[in-house]
């Protein structure tokens, strides 16, 4: 595929899931300046991956794609170690204040980025974009019961995640 | 805190609505990837800094016609552009230049402003609803006055208007646009010469006619489109070089009976801070040339930073803005196989230490480093590979 080519296809695969792409990661993210890093990733994911966009499992890779920028964009925000970067703090503003606004949706949107891709995707899926298990295991390519495993085990998950976050306050 | 209330919370992130602006963001950072990927060895630099800009879009349009003022002499392949060098000749040494335009836009009634420019460095915009707007490319100043409201605005924010400034000079190196005679017609009564203007992969179209006698420009339409897609339609006329132009027109100094609605400069910090941000966009610009480049290189990453200019990469995305007089302000190294993601691939070049520095990794993420120390070890990372 030569380069206009794929500029054709990105243009077509990102046409195709602007709006999934702007509603999942404005959820995810909650914060301006994180939703501007989450899109740029995910657009580059879609320059990278876009042999595998234009597949069968096109669905599934886009899922991947926004969770990956979603936790790329979460991890430029905390750092690496799990802390907050200062730098971020100084250009957002006191943390304090940061994290006030935000409150517990924010600690939780914190933690979906530290989910598996699977348990991740069960739970955009059902809360985000509000589907049925018969839907989401359709597409996670499981039974009704795994889909509902993947949200219960995500739930659990979350649940001990923003625990520790919280405790890190 | 329950399972049952992270769930709550969930639901509720769900049923959360998308804001307006956060919907201008996606268009825009979309827009700005698509460029990105469009551009092929040219400088997008000026509409990205003229439409992003905060002043208003009929001020930014007036510019624009500036631009083309001050460009247009140097565009243009020499064979078509000979008739258009004669017609630019009379305005290369004009001191002083006015004209009146009147931009048209789909849902708004036509406006008029009249621009004045008193080279090297001021401008004056008089826009409509008694609306002034000088610039002071010289110092990086702005002054926006509202006489009905009798307000005044000062803004010292240099990068918005170095930016501008900085922005007229590539305007005028740039050789990209392509000129076309497109033959006489009539305006007033009196035979004019048309040239077309036209950009690569760009839709902005520029005709300049010009009076065959004197060779001097009298009408110049323009289409554009500003940040939201919306087309602007612009005529400029009463073209007037050498005016006698009161300096004090441009002066920036608020009249008396005005309130100052903001007058302070940016504070040592933030300017830091803003230099920062602008650095480390340049960085992740780079990075995303360079993973593309390696998306077509097999993994493989550009020998050199200059490699990237195939992939449309600006030159000014390699000027780092804490040191401009610098070609390259970074240090390149380049990642080879197997490439970790958290392997330092760009810092910025630096003297000394100071508060800390932009490193970009081979993920495409840039992140700031305060400690000189934790910056040694990233980089003992990498020679250890």
């Amino acid at each position: 595929m030569d380069y206009k080519e794929r500029i054709e296809l990105f243009e077509k695969i990102r046409a195709e899931y602007s709006v999934f792409l702007l509603s999942v990661l404005w959820k995810l993210t909650g914060d301006r300046e994180l939703f501007t890093e989450a899109v740029q990733y995910a657009l580059l994911g879609i320059w990278q991956h876009l042999g595998k966009l234009n597949g069968k499992k096109a669905a599934a890779y886009i899922y991947r794609i926004a969770l990956t920028a979603n936790s790329k964009a979460w991890r430029n925000r905390i750092g690496r170690d799990g802390q907050l970067s200062h730098n971020q703090i100084d250009l957002a503003g006191p943390a304090d204040q940061k994290f006030d606004r935000t409150g517990q949706a924010a600690k939780v949107r914190q933690a979906i980025t530290q989910l598996p891709n699977k348990q991740a995707t069960a739970v955009v899926m059902r809360y985000l974009q509000q589907q049925d298990y018969p839907a989401i295991s359709e597409k996670l390519s499981c039974t009704e019961a795994g889909a509902r495993s993947h949200v219960s085990k995500a739930l659990a998950t979350l649940k001990a995640k923003f625990a520790v976050l919280t405790e890190r306050e | 805190m329950s399972k049952e209330n992270i769930e709550e919370i969930l639901k509720n992130i769900g049923n959360e609505n998308v804001p307006v602006d956060v919907h201008k963001i996606a268009q825009r950072v979309s827009a700005d990837f698509s460029r990105t990927l469009l551009q092929t060895k040219k400088q997008h630099i000026f509409w990205e800094y003229i439409m992003r800009s905060s002043i208003t879009k009929l001020a930014a349009a007036a510019v624009i016609v500036a631009a083309v003022f001050i460009g247009i002499y140097h565009f243009g392949s020499p064979i078509e552009s000979t008739a258009f060098a004669d017609v630019m000749q009379n305005i290369q040494n004009a001191r002083t230049l006015t004209y009146q335009s009147v931009f048209t836009t789909q849902d708004q009634k036509p406006q008029v402003a009249k621009t004045m420019v008193l080279e090297p460095n001021l401008m004056r915009v008089e826009l409509p609803e008694g609306r002034v707007w000088i610039l002071d490319h010289g110092q990086g100043k702005t002054l926006l006055l509202d006489s009905k409201n009798k307000e005044a605005e000062i803004s010292t924010t240099p990068q918005k208007a170095l930016g501008l400034y900085d922005t007229f000079r590539q305007f005028r190196n740039n050789p990209d646009f392509s000129v076309r005679q497109i033959g006489q017609r009539e305006i007033d009564g009196m035979k004019v010469i048309g040239f077309q203007l036209t950009k690569e992969n760009d839709e902005n179209v520029i005709i300049v006619w010009a009076n065959p006698q004197n060779s001097l420009p009298i009408r110049i339409e323009q289409t554009t489109k500003d940040g939201d897609g919306k087309v602007i339609k612009s005529v400029t006329t009463n073209i007037i070089f050498d005016a006698e132009l009161d300096e004090s027109l441009f002066r920036l100094e608020v009249p008396e009976g005005y309130s100052r609605r903001f007058v302070d400069g940016p504070t040592e910090r933030s300017v830091k801070l803003k230099k920062r941000s602008q650095t480390g966009s340049n960085m992740k610009q780079i990075l995303l040339t360079c993973l593309m480049y390696a998306q077509d290189h097999e993994g493989q990453w550009p020998d050199t930073l200059q490699d990237l200019s195939e992939y449309g990469l600006a030159k000014d995305a390699l000027i780092n803005p804490k040191q401009p007089e610098q070609e390259i302000g970074f240090v390149y190294l380049k990642p080879i196989a197997p490439i970790s993601p958290q392997q330092v691939v760009l810092y910025e070049a630096y003297h000394s230490w100071g508060d800390g520095i932009n490193v970009g990794f081979a993920d495409g993420h840039v992140q700031v480093i305060e400690k000189e120390s934790d910056f040694k070890n990233q980089l003992n990372k990498v020679e250890r590979r």
